[in-house]
C-alpha cells in the first residue's frame, strides 16, 4: 500500500479564497489522500537535515596508530596531530528522527572531495562515525562507514547506516530560557533522539612530504538505503 | 485557547492512502492519525543549525531565518584542552543577536544565562586528553518567541554574533546551534492540531479539517533546512578573501590555486524532483575602496548562478542583503567565486537556507 506519492501537491487553505477544506464543505476521499500523503512526505523530507561544513585541509600526513590494524581503531585523539599532520573533526551532537512513518534511520553521509597529492605509493582514508552524544567513538558503541584511495583528488562519499544502540540515544531537553535566578517554567519539554558525528582522515604514508588532501567536506541526513 | 502537551513518536503516523480511498467508511481515527501527522511534519523535524568549528579567540556570525513553528532553540559549547591542566584555564561567551534593526546585547534578559561574558566555562579537569576532555558540552537555551516579543523580527533573518575568549589551555572545539522541535499543540498558532479534539463520539468542528490543511502548509513552507553555513573568526584573517576584479575562487575557499572548493548539499524535495528555491547571505567587509565601488560574490549551483552586489565600502563588516537561488534537486554542489572593484573584499559568514516555497 501506498502512503505518499513522494511530493507534495498544494491544497488551497484558509485565506485563499478557494480552501477545499474549509467548513461545510464534503469532504471527498481523494481530498484526503493528498493531505495524508503531502504529510507523509513532509515528515519524510523534513527530517533530512544538513549536519556539518568544513573546509578540510591541504596536508593530512598521519597514518593509523597502529599500521594494519583495522580502521575501528582510528584513535581519535592521537589522530589530531600536528606533525605528521592528522584530521579528526568532532561535528556535533544533533537532532534526528526515523524516516517518516518507516522504523528505519536516514543514513548519515559525508560528501567532500579527497585524494593523495603525491606518486609515492600512499593509500588514503575517510572515516564517518555516528556515537550517542559527544563521547569518544567506540568500537561497541558506534556506527561507522568508511573509504580508501588511491588516486588523485576525486569525490569521495562515506555512508554510515544507522543502527539502534549504536548511535542514537534519547535526551529530555527542558529548555532553560532568560537569565532570571529561578528560570521560568518551559512552555513546552520533551524528548529528543540524538547522534553525535565524527570524521577522521589518516593517511598510509604517515609523513607530511607524502600526504592526502581532504577538501569541502560536508555531512548530511539521506533517505534509508 | 487551547495547549495540549504532544510527545514526539518514534515513527511519525502511518495512514494507508487506500484506507481512506472512495466507498470506504470514514472513521474518527483517520482524523486523528492525520492531525497527529501533520503536526509532526510542521514541527518535528526543525532543520536549521549552524556550526562553529575548533577555534581560540575569536568572533563568529551565524545567520537563523525565524519561523512561526519554531519555538526553542539551543547553543551547545564544548571546551576542549591542548596541554598540560591550568586550574582555573576557560572559555567565556558574549553573544549579540540582531535582526539588523532591533538588537540583543549581551547580558540581555532573554539571552540564555551565561552568554554575557561573566561565567567561565573550564574543560573537564581530571583528563589532559584531547577530545576527551570536552565532557559533555554546555548547553544554552533560546525562547525565539520571547526574542521576538523583545523586538527582534519574526519574519527577518537574525545575525548571531558570539565573541568566543579562550584562555591558554584551553580552546573552543565547537558551538553547535540547533532547533528544538515543538512539543505542544496550540490553537492559539497559526499551525497545529489539538489532536484530542478529534476522537471517537466528538462531532467534527468547522475548523479542524482547514486546521489540517494549514498545519500542512506551515510544514511545506517552513521545514527550513540549513543548506550551508560556515562562520569564520573576524578578528585573526583567516577569512574568505579577494582582490580580483573578475570572477574568481576566494582565498581560503580553494580546492588548488584558483579553483573553489565544491560542497555537496542534498536539496529538500518537496515537489518532486524540481529545483528548490533558496536564500543565501554573507557577512562581509570591503577595505581599501570608495563608493561608488563595490565588492560581489557569486554563488553557483546545479540549477545556476546567482550573484549579490555588495556596497558597503566602509571597511567594516556588514550583512549583504539576502539573494536568491535555486538549488537542483537530489544532491547538488554549491561553489563560492567573488571579485571586487578595487582593495579587498572579505567574507567572515556564509549561508545558504531553503527560501519560499
Amino acid at each position: 500500500m501506498t502512503t505518499t506519492i513522494g511530493r507534495y501537491l498544494h491544497l488551497p487553505t484558509a485565506g485563499s479564497g478557494v480552501s477545499h477544506l474549509r467548513r461545510d464543505q464534503p469532504l471527498g476521499a481523494g481530498l484526503v489522500q493528498i493531505a495524508a500523503s503531502n504529510a507523509t512526505h513532509i515528515c519524510r523530507e523534513n527530517g533530512l537535515r544538513h549536519l556539518w561544513d568544513d573546509p578540510g585541509a591541504a596536508v593530512v600526513g598521519r597514518a593509523l596508530s597502529m599500521p594494519g590494524a583495522d580502521v575501528e581503531s582510528f584513535d581519535w585523539d592521537r589522530l589530531d596531530s600536528a606533525s605528521p599532520a592528522g584530521f579528526a573533526r568532532f561535528c556535533g551532537v544533533w537532532q534526528i528522527r526515523r524516516y517518516g512513518e518507516t522504523s528505519r534511520w536516514p543514513r548519515v553521509e559525508l560528501r567532500c572531495r579527497a585524494g593523495v597529492t603525491t606518486a609515492g605509493g600512499q593509500t588514503g582514508g575517510l572515516i564517518l562515525v555516528v556515537t550517542p552524544g559527544c563521547v569518544i567513538p567506540s568500537p561497541a558503541r558506534h556506527s561507522s562507514g568508511t573509504v580508501t584511495f588511491t588516486d588523485a583528488l576525486a569525490d569521495r562519499a562515506v555512508t554510515v547506516e544507522i543502527v539502534s544502540g549504536r548511535g542514537p540515544r534519547t535526551e529530555t531537553w527542558t529548555p532553560r530560557v532568560g537569565t532570571a535566578a529561578v528560570a521560568p517554567e518551559p512552555a513546552e519539554h520533551g524528548a529528543v533522539t540524538t547522534i553525535g558525528v565524527w570524521v577522521g582522515a589518516w593517511c598510509t604514508s604517515n609523513q607530511d612530504t607524502d600526504p592526502i588532501e581532504v577538501r569541502g567536506l560536508t555531512v548530511f541526513l539521506r533517505e534509508p538505503a | 485557547m487551547t495547549s495540549t502537551p504532544r510527545a514526539l513518536g518514534l515513527v511519525a503516523p502511518a495512514i494507508e492512502a487506500q484506507s481512506m480511498a472512495t466507498g470506504l467508511t470514514v472513521r474518527a481515527a483517520h482524523g486523528f492519525a492525520l492531525a497527529s501527522l501533520a503536526n509532526d511534519a510542521a514541527g518535528g523535524r526543525p532543520s536549521q543549525r549552524a556550526f562553529i568549528g575548533r577555534t581560540g579567540d575569536a568572533i563568529v556570525s551565524w545567520y537563523y531565518q525565524p519561523t512561526p513553528t519554531t519555538r526553542y532553540a539551543v547553543m551547545r559549547l564544548y571546551v576542549r584542552r591542548t596541554a598540560v591542566p591550568v586550574a582555573h584555564d576557560a572559555v567565556t561567551l558574549e553573544l549579540t543577536v540582531t535582526d539588523g534593526t532591533a538588537t540583543l546585547s549581551p547580558g540581555d534578559p532573554d539571552l540564555p544565562l551565561g552568554t554575557d561574558g561573566s561565567r567561565r566555562y573550564t574543560a573537564t579537569p581530571t583528563t589532559y586528553g584531547e577530545f576527551t576532555s570536552m565532557g559533555a558540552g554546555y548547553t544554552f537555551w533560546f525562547d525565539l518567541a520571547a526574542m521576538v516579543s523583545a523586538g527582534l523580527s519574526s519574519t527577518a533573518p537574525w545575525r548571531f554574533t558570539l565573541e568566543i575568549a579562550c584562555d591558554a589551555t584551553v580552546i573552543t572545539e565547537a558551538v553547535t546551534f540547533d532547533e528544538a522541535p515543538r512539543w505542544s499543540t496550540d490553537d492559539g498558532d497559526a499551525f497545529g492540531v489539538v489532536e484530542s479534539s478529534i476522537l471517537p463520539s466528538l462531532p467534527i468542528a468547522s475548523t479542524e479539517w482547514e486546521r489540517i490543511g494549514a498545519t500542512l502548509e506551515h510544514g511545506y513552507r517552513y521545514g527550513i533546512r540549513t543548506y550551508h553555513q560556515r562562520a569564520i573568526d573576524e578578528t585573526a584573517g583567516a577569512w574568505l578573501s579577494t582582490t580580483a576584479a573578475a570572477y574568481a575562487a576566494l582565498t581560503g575557499d580553494e580546492e588548488s590555486a584558483g579553483v573553489p572548493l565544491v560542497w555537496a548539499v542534498r536539496s529538500r524535495d518537496v515537489r518532486g524532483g524540481v529545483a528548490v528555491p533558496v536564500e543565501w547571505r554573507v557577512r562581509y567587509r570591503i577595505t581599501g575602496a570608495v563608493a561608488p565601488q563595490k565588492g560581489y560574490v557569486r554563488l553557483t549551483t546545479g540549477a545556476g548562478a546567482y550573484t549579490l552586489t555588495l556596497s558597503d565600502v566602509s571597511g567594516t563588516w556588514a550583512d549583504s542583503t539576502v539573494g536568491t537561488a535555486s538549488l537542483a534537486a537530489g544532491i547538488d554542489t554549491l561553489t563560492w567565486e567573488g571579485y571586487v572593484d578595487a582593495g579587498t573584499l572579505e567574507i567572515a559568514a556564509l549561508c545558504v537556507w531553503d527560501g519560499p516555497a
